[in-house]
C-alpha cells in the first residue's frame, strides 16, 4: 500500500465532478483541523476557533467521532468542538436540547448517536446524545431515541473509569475500562441490555483496539494482547495471544507514560501495536502483531515519526490508497510504504537473532554456515540489498543472548553471494547467529540457513 | 562424534521470549527488530520491514499529531446546477488563502468545472443554446450541460457563493473565489444574468460589468457597465459566461473579482486571476463556460461580480 505523495505546491483540487462521494482524513494537529484526501495537499479548516476563546487543546491527544458528515472533537476541555468536511470549515457546536457533556476525552458514534466518556469530574459514567441528533443532550425524554447517560458496574457500585469506547457494530458497543469490559447490546433506550464481558480484563487507553475485517476485535488489556468476538452470534471469548510468546512486553507496558495504539492492516493482515512513549524525546519499541501465523515482531521507528496517533486509512476506493497512516511528533503524516527501504529518509536498522544452539553435548566448532537469503525480484538493484551474517559462540545460553559471547566472526553478504557458504572456524558450546542490515535504502530477506559443527571435545572453560 | 549439520528455518513465528533459551521453538527467533514474515513482495519470508514516507508532503503544524479519524462525505449539486453538475470533468479551483479566512462571504458549497475535450459543440445551457453564443435579451437561463457531437469542447463550472452578512458590516472579506484555471481572450467574455427576461449581456470588450443581486424568480436588476449595483432583496445573483479560446490562449488569463457595494460605491474585495493551462489543450476552437452563484441570506443583498 502506498499513497503518492504531494508536494507543498500542489494545488488544492476539489474532487472531479461524478466524484461526489470523497474519502477525508480528519487530522487535528496544534489544536487546528485538517482535511486530508488524495490528489491533494492536507486542507486547513476555515473558520478555526480564535486561541483565545475555545482552541481545541494543543497538548493533548483528542478523540474524534462523526456523524452525518460532522465530525465531533472533544478534548478534555468543557467544549465539543466541531467540524464538516463538507465545508472544509469549523463550526460552532450547540445544543439543542439539554446540557451536553463536559471535561470529555472519549467520543465514538454508536447507532447515530454521540456517545461521550472520560468526563475527568465522572469518569465512570458514559453519555448518549439522542439518536440521530448529536446537539440533543435531553435526558428526560423517554421515547427510544432518547439521550441517556448510565455507568457500568454490578448492581449497588459504582462503575470504574471507563477507558475506552469501542463501537464494535451498530448492534454492539463495547467499552473498555480499568479492569473489566462490558458491552451495550442493543440500545439501552429501546430496550438494550449492558452484559459485563470480563471482570478481569480491562483496557490499557483509549485507543488500544482494533477490529479486522472479519470483526474480530483485538485490543491490548492486562496481561497481553487480546483477541475477542463479543457478538453473541459469533461469540469468541476473550483469547490472550501473547501469553505464551510476548508476556513481558505487554505486561510492562504503562498508559501514562505510553500511548498504546492499534491498527490493522487488512491487506498485509498484520495488527500494529503502537506504543509511543508520552515524551517526545523518548523512542517507542512497537509490535507487529502476524496474524497468519501468529508471531510477533518488534518494530522501531525513527523519533518523530511516533507515531502518535495512527489511521487504517481508505482512500478513494482505490487500493492503491489505503494506506496505515501514523501521525509524528512533528506534525507530519506519514505512510507504511512498501515501495520503501527507509523511513523517511532514515536508515532501518533491523536484524533477525536465531539461537540459542547446542548442536552437541560438547563443546564444538563451527565450520561452516550456509544461509539462503532467496531470490531477488525483477527489478531489484544490487544497491537495495544488502545483508551481514554475525555468528558468536560461548559456554553457555546466556553469554550467546543477553550477555557477553566468548567468539564472534562477521561475514558481509553482497547481491549475489545470496547462497554463500561461509567457512570461517568458530569455537564454543552454545551459538547463536544474527542476520543484520544497517545499510541505508537496502534490504534483507531470510529464507532458511544450514550451520556444520564438529566435536571440540569438553568444554574446558571454568564455570 | 560426528560431524553435526543443524538446519535453521525460517522463523515464521515471531520472536519468542517467554521459553527458556534452551527450548527456543523451531519455527520462532529469540531476538528480532524491524522485520516481518512477509517480504516486500508479499512472499512468506522472513526479511526487513517496508520503510514508511510521507503521505502528504506538508508538516500540518510544528507539534504532535493528536488525533486521526476517517470521514466519507457525499456532496450534491447545489441548486441550479443539477443539469449540468456531474457530467464534466473537474475545473481547478484555487485554494481560499489562509490570511483571508475571516470574513462576510463565508463559504463556497461547490466547485466544479469545465473542460471537456473536443468531442461536442460545446457547453451548452439548458435551453440547447451553445454556453458561447449570443443569447436574445430574454429566454430562460440555467446551468450549462455539455455538449454533443464533435467540433468544440467545452464545459461549465458552478460555484455557489454564499453570502452570511449585509453590506454594511465592516471588516475584511473572505475572498473564496472560484476561479477558472484556463484564461481567454477577454472580449469573449459574455455575461447572463439568472434572472427574468435579461439573457446575455455582452460587454463587448474588457469593460467591468456589474450585476447585482436580485431575486431568483423576482424582478432582475442589472446594472450597466461600469455602474455600482442596486440593492435589493435578493437571494442569488448568476453570473454566467464562456469564453472563446485557442491554442495560443496559453499562458493567458480569467481574472474575477469581488465587490461589495455601499451606496453608491463600490468596494473591490479581491482579485483572483488564472492563467491558461498547456492541459487545456483543445480541438479549435473551443471554449469554456463557467457559471458563478452569488447566494446572499436575509438582509444581505448588494454584492456584485465582476468579470474581467
Amino acid at each position: 500500500m502506498s499513497l503518492p505523495i504531494y508536494p507543498s505546491t500542489s494545488t488544492f483540487n476539489i474532487p472531479a465532478i461524478n466524484s461526489n462521494y470523497r474519502s477525508y482524513l480528519t487530522a487535528v494537529v496544534g489544536g487546528s483541523t485538517w482535511f486530508c484526501t488524495t490528489g491533494a495537499n492536507p486542507i486547513l479548516a476555515t473558520n478555526q476557533p480564535a486561541p483565545s476563546t475555545s482552541l481545541i487543546s494543543s497538548t493533548r491527544l483528542v478523540s474524534m467521532a462523526t456523524i452525518f458528515q460532522k465530525v465531533y472533537i472533544v478534548d478534555g476541555s468543557s467544549t465539543i468542538f466541531q467540524a464538516n468536511p463538507s465545508t472544509l470549515a469549523m463550526e460552532t457546536y450547540s445544543t439543542t436540547a439539554g446540557t451536553h457533556p463536559t471535561f470529555c476525552n472519549l467520543a465514538c458514534n454508536w447507532r447515530s448517536r454521540l456517545i461521550l466518556a472520560g468526563d475527568i469530574n465522572s469518569p465512570h459514567l458514559f453519555y448518549c446524545a439522542r439518536l440521530g441528533t448529536p446537539t440533543d443532550w435531553d435526558y428526560s425524554q423517554t421515547d427510544p431515541a432518547s439521550a441517556f447517560a448510565g455507568n457500568l458496574s454490578i448492581a449497588g457500585q459504582i462503575g470504574e473509569p471507563i477507558i475506552a469506547l469501542i463501537p464494535y457494530s451498530d448492534d454492539y458497543l463495547v467499552v473498555g475500562c480499568a479492569h473489566s469490559m462490558w458491552m451495550l447490546s442493543g440500545d439501552p433506550a429501546d430496550g438494550g441490555s449492558i452484559v459485563r464481558i470480563s471482570d478481569s480484563i480491562g483496557i490499557i487507553g483509549p485507543r488500544a483496539w482494533a477490529i479486522d475485517p472479519v470483526g474480530t476485535l483485538y485490543f491490548v488489556g492486562s496481561g497481553g494482547l487480546y483477541r475477542l468476538r463479543p457478538a453473541w452470534e459469533k461469540l469468541e471469548p476473550a483469547k490472550n495471544l501473547s501469553a505464551s510468546t510476548m508476556n513481558r512486553f505487554f505486561d510492562a507496558l504503562s498508559w501514562n507514560y505510553q500511548s498504546i495504539q492499534l491498527v490493522y492492516d487488512s491487506d498485509l493482515h498484520y495488527l500494529y501495536v503502537f506504543v509511543t512513549p508520552t515524551s517526545s524525546t523518548s523512542t517507542g519499541t512497537h509490535m507487529v502483531y502476524d496474524a497468519r501465523y501468529g508471531g510477533f515482531w518488534p518494530q522501531g521507528y525513527p523519533r518523530l515519526v511516533g507515531p502518535t496517533s495512527a489511521v487504517a486509512f481508505e482512500g478513494q476506493n482505490d487500493p492503491n490508497s489505503r494506506a496505515i497512516i501514523v501521525g509524528g511528533w512533528d506534525g507530519y503524516l506519514r505512510v507504511m510504504d512498501q515501495g520503501a527501504f527507509d523511513d523517511d529518509s532514515s536508515t532501518v536498522s533491523s536484524y533477525l537473532v536465531f539461537g540459542p544452539l547446542h548442536p552437541i553435548p560438547m563443546q564444538s566448532i563451527l565450520t561452516a554456515a550456509t544461509v539462503n537469503f532467496g531470490d531477488l525480484f525483477l527489478g531489484d538493484a544490487s544497491s537495495t540489498w544488502n545483508a551481514n551474517l554475525s555468528l558468536y559462540g560461548g559456554p553457555n545460553a546466556f553469554t550467546v543472548t543477553e550477555g557477553t559471547p566468548r567468539n564472534s566472526t562477521f561475514i558481509n553478504y553482497s547481491m549475489d553471494q545470496r547462497q554463500k557458504t561461509a567457512r570461517q572456524r568458530l569455537r564454543g558450546e552454545w551459538f547463536t547467529v544474527k542476520i543484520h542490515n544497517s545499510t541505508n535504502n537496502a534490504y534483507f530477506s531470510f529464507e532458511s540457513a544450514l550451520l556444520e559443527f564438529e566435536p571440540a571435545g569438553r568444554n574446558r572453560e571454568r564455570r | 562424534m560426528a560431524q553435526k549439520v543443524l538446519p535453521i528455518p525460517m522463523p515464521l513465528g515471531g520472536v519468542n521470549k517467554v521459553v527458556a533459551r534452551e527450548r527456543q521453538p523451531e519455527d520462532t527467533c529469540w531476538d528480532a527488530l524491524n522485520v516481518l514474515p512477509f517480504d516486500s513482495y508479499g512472499r512468506a519470508r522472513v526479511g526487513q520491514r517496508f520503510g514508511i514516507t510521507k503521505a502528504w508532503n506538508l508538516a500540518l503544524g510544528s507539534t504532535f499529531v493528536q488525533g486521526l479519524l476517517p470521514v466519507l462525505v457525499i456532496t450534491y449539486p447545489t441548486n441550479n446546477s443539477t443539469d449540468g453538475y456531474g457530467q464534466l470533468p473537474p475545473i481547478a479551483v484555487i485554494p481560499i488563502p489562509s490570511t483571508k479566512l475571516a470574513g462576510i462571504v463565508s463559504t463556497w458549497t461547490s466547485g466544479g468545472i469545465p473542460w471537456s475535450t473536443g468531442t461536442g459543440t460545446g457547453g451548452r445551457l439548458s435551453d440547447g443554446t451553445a454556453a458561447n453564443a449570443t443569447r436574445p435579451n430574454s429566454g430562460p437561463g440555467g446551468p450549462i450541460v455539455p455538449g454533443t457531437g464533435g467540433g468544440t469542447g467545452g464545459g461549465g463550472a458552478n460555484n455557489t457563493w454564499t453570502v452570511t452578512a449585509g453590506p454594511s458590516t465592516a471588516g475584511t472579506v473572505n475572498e473564496a473565489y472560484a476561479m477558472l484555471t484556463y484564461g481567454g481572450s477577454t472580449d469573449s467574455i459574455k455575461v447572463k444574468w439568472d434572472g427574468t427576461g435579461t439573457g446575455f449581456i455582452s460587454p463587448g470588450s474588457s469593460t467591468l460589468l456589474i450585476i447585482t443581486t436580485s431575486s431568483g424568480t423576482g424582478t432582475t436588476l442589472l446594472a450597466e457597465h461600469g455602474q455600482p449595483g442596486f440593492y435589493g432583496s435578493s437571494t442569488q445573483c448568476q453570473v454566467q459566461y464562456t469564453v472563446s479560446l485557442s491554442p495560443s490562449s496559453t499562458g493567458t488569463t480569467v481574472t474575477v473579482t469581488m465587490h461589495q457595494t455601499s451606496g453608491n460605491n463600490s468596494t473591490l474585495l479581491g482579485t483572483s486571476t488564472s492563467t491558461i493551462g498547456t492541459a487545456a489543450i483543445f480541438p479549435s476552437p473551443y471554449t469554456v463556460a463557467a457559471t458563478v452563484f452569488l447566494n446572499s441570506t436575509g438582509s444581505a443583498a448588494p454584492y456584485v461580480v465582476t468579470l474581467l
